[in-house]
């Protein structure tokens, strides 16, 4: 049984550990953020001047081709908050004991995309101004309409699963001697009084229990109705009732991606290895190698069954991804997507946290390319005639996409300028979970945190 | 030196001889002649004329004599290759007085390779043609209607109109509940803050 005075001091460490990015974050840290900063303004000019000099005639949008990297973005960045809010949500549910020192990432990468990618659909409005009209116009047939619902919805789940958790580490951190008053202010209010009485964590627990209930089909709801965007049209290569799945397990890999990339460079950054340990990134390497073997499944079922049935539109949308005009990008994604990031996570030789993240990047990159393969080439197909439309994302586009990519990690930086990086209470909580199982004799799951683990850094 | 036949091989013949009048028996060819008659195809197709119509792919049958082969079952395939080559089938139609035979394609552009197939029966021997068909891009010059209801279809009005209000219901107890899980959970953790059991 480990002794009072080290389980206190590993306490300390981890309370200290969970806070460097709130009181020590460092030069570099500067550095990145101006420079994402620097990069989300462009994107917020070239908004500016997509407003200004007449709405989406500046980006590469045209008749025929009316969707296009805007779309791609909302679905690639509403699939990386779910990969987020679900491995949260399912771990918690499964009482996973490593979940401890990812979820607060997995949480925080999951609000911060999905305020990103919610701006998208106004994004594409030629007069977002108009916006509040969806709220007291509604228009109940159309899809946009529930995206929108599903959205907001999933949004305010997020939001709770983020804060829940936060209301007894707020509690450990409100008399914090390093902590300047803007913080103590703000921890006092979110802890509520938190006293950490066996009654209050009895009502935490289930709360935050019946909201990782909730957020599960949630999010599936929301990504089912992102895909009804496409599937409920009458269009070859959108109208597809595999969409739905499809479009959830492909948020739920490019998610886990998200996670284990973010989760690495606050490892790196702030020297939490100690905490953040390879078992966790490898656990969160195989839940992805699954994904990713799903997913190539799924593509090939997508495929595969338009393809055999061979509805003309459909076999010639399917020459065009495969060998024609859209190969090269859509060999690109199978190779990026899908097989390089299984073979590194799948040999154990490059398995190591260095292939894992290059892994999770190469799935973002793939995963982002996909869904422009899902927009841009149906559209390319006239359906009443005319030449075969052409899209290349403009300058504006561009701009704007990675302004809106830099968002997403400002976003995450700023939260963990006020927020521990480490769910400091429910990696505690497991902690004595396993301690009290050791003294009870019954096998430990896993060995304690920091045992046989490398020291910081 | 005469041979007698034997009974079992002089009624095997008479037997195969009946076996092969039957078809002249059962059914009357266009000739009168008692045997299927041979059907020539030949193929052409209609561009859609604007944008938003669709293309037509005719089968012309006709007979020796250069008379229309009518009520002729012909099935239009397109030969595709995916996963090995395979022919798809496009539709299926039967020649009329003119003996021509029409089906309607959704594609509207591109080459494909059709054929058109007589499965051949009593009175008609199989025939086929096949034929490239180069569809060229017509260019759009206005909004053409929408398609028309067509008559006997169920009426799914029930379902636009129920479904809104049930979604919207959904969505609404789903806030409640998040809300309400949110402020309960606060107002519970203010309150046991004393509480030491």
């Amino acid at each position: 049984m480990a002794d009072p005075a080290s389980a206190n001091s590993r306490s300390a460490d981890l309370r200290a550990a969970a806070l460097r990015p709130v009181v020590d974050a460092g030069r570099r840290f500067w550095i990145l953020f101006a420079a994402l900063g620097l990069v989300a303004a462009v994107g917020a000019v070239a908004y500016a001047w997509q407003l200004i000099a007449g709405g989406l005639s500046v980006t590469g949008y045209n008749d025929q081709v009316f969707w296009g990297s805007y779309e791609a973005t909302l679905v690639a960045f509403i699939g990386f908050s779910y990969g987020g809010a679900l491995v949260s949500a399912i771990l918690r549910l499964t009482n996973a004991s490593w979940r401890g020192p990812i979820s607060r990432i997995a949480e925080v990468s999951a609000l911060a995309t999905l305020l990103v990618g919610a701006l998208f659909p106004i994004i594409h409005l030629g007069h977002p101004e108009r916006v509040w009209e969806l709220f007291v116009r509604p228009n109940f047939q159309s899809p946009i309409f529930w995206d929108m619902v599903a959205i907001l919805t999933y949004m305010l789940a997020t939001l709770i699963l983020l804060v829940l958790p936060l209301i007894p580490d707020s509690a450990e951190l409100r008399e914090h001697p390093r902590l300047g008053r803007l913080h103590r202010g703000l921890y006092r209010v979110l802890s509520l009084g938190w006293t950490g009485t066996p009654r209050q964590r009895q009502i935490l627990n289930r709360a935050m229990t019946a909201v990782a209930i909730l957020i599960v089909p949630l999010a599936v709801v929301v990504h089912t109705v992102l895909s009804y965007t496409f599937s409920l049209t009458s269009r070859p290569g959108w109208h597809s009732t595999i969409f739905g799945p499809y479009f959830v397990i492909g948020a739920v890999y490019s998610g886990v991606a998200v996670v284990i990339l973010a989760a690495l460079a606050y490892r790196r950054a702030y020297h939490l290895r100690r905490w953040i340990d390879d078992r966790t990134i490898r656990n969160l390497a195989f839940v992805m190698l699954a994904l990713g073997v799903a997913y190539g499944y799924a593509t090939f079922s997508e495929l595969t069954t338009e393809g055999f049935v061979g509805k003309q539109a459909e076999v010639e949308l399917l020459y065009g991804l495969l060998l024609e005009r859209f190969a090269p990008l859509f060999w690109a994604f199978v190779g990026m997507g899908l097989l390089a990031p299984v073979a590194l996570i799948a040999i154990p030789r490059t398995r190591t946290p260095r292939g894992i993240a290059l892994a999770a990047g190469l799935v973002i990159v793939a995963m982002y390319l996909k869904r422009l393969l899902i927009v841009v080439p149906p559209l390319t197909r006239p359906v009443i005639g005319g030449d075969p439309g052409l899209y290349l994302p403009s300058p504006v586009e561009i701009a704007i996409v990675s302004g809106a990519a830099a968002g997403v990690v400002l976003i995450m930086l700023f939260l963990f300028r006020f927020i521990p990086v480490l769910a400091i209470d429910e990696m505690a909580e497991i902690e004595q979970e396993r301690a009290a199982a050791a003294s009870e004799g019954a096998p430990s799951a896993r060995p304690a945190l920091d045992a046989g683990v490398p020291s910081d850094g | 030196m005469a041979e007698r036949l034997k009974p079992s091989v002089a009624l095997a013949s008479v037997c195969l001889s009946i076996w092969l009048t039957m078809p002249a028996a059962v059914g009357a060819s266009h000739h009168g002649q008692g045997v299927a008659d041979e059907v020539t195809l030949r193929m052409s197709y209609q561009q859609a004329p604007v944008a938003g119509a669709h293309a037509q792919i005719i089968a012309s049958a006709s007979l020796d004599d250069g008379d229309p082969a009518v009520g002729v079952g012909i099935e239009f395939l397109r030969q595709v290759d995916f996963l090995g080559p395979r022919l798809i089938s496009l539709g299926s139609a039967t020649t009329g007085a003119s003996g021509a035979a029409r089906i309607t394609l959704d594609t509207t552009q591109g080459k494909l390779r059709v054929i058109a197939r007589v499965a051949g029966n009593d009175l008609y021997l199989p025939a086929e043609v096949a034929q490239e068909i180069n569809l060229q891009a017509i260019p759009d010059v206005g909004s053409p209607g929408g398609p028309a209801t067509p008559d006997g279809q169920p009426n799914l009005a029930i379902v636009a109109t129920v479904m809104p209000p049930l979604l919207a219901l959904t969505a609404f107890l789903i806030w409640l509940v998040l809300l309400g899980l949110i402020a309960v959970t606060v107002l519970a953790i203010r309150r046991g803050r004393t509480d030491a059991t």
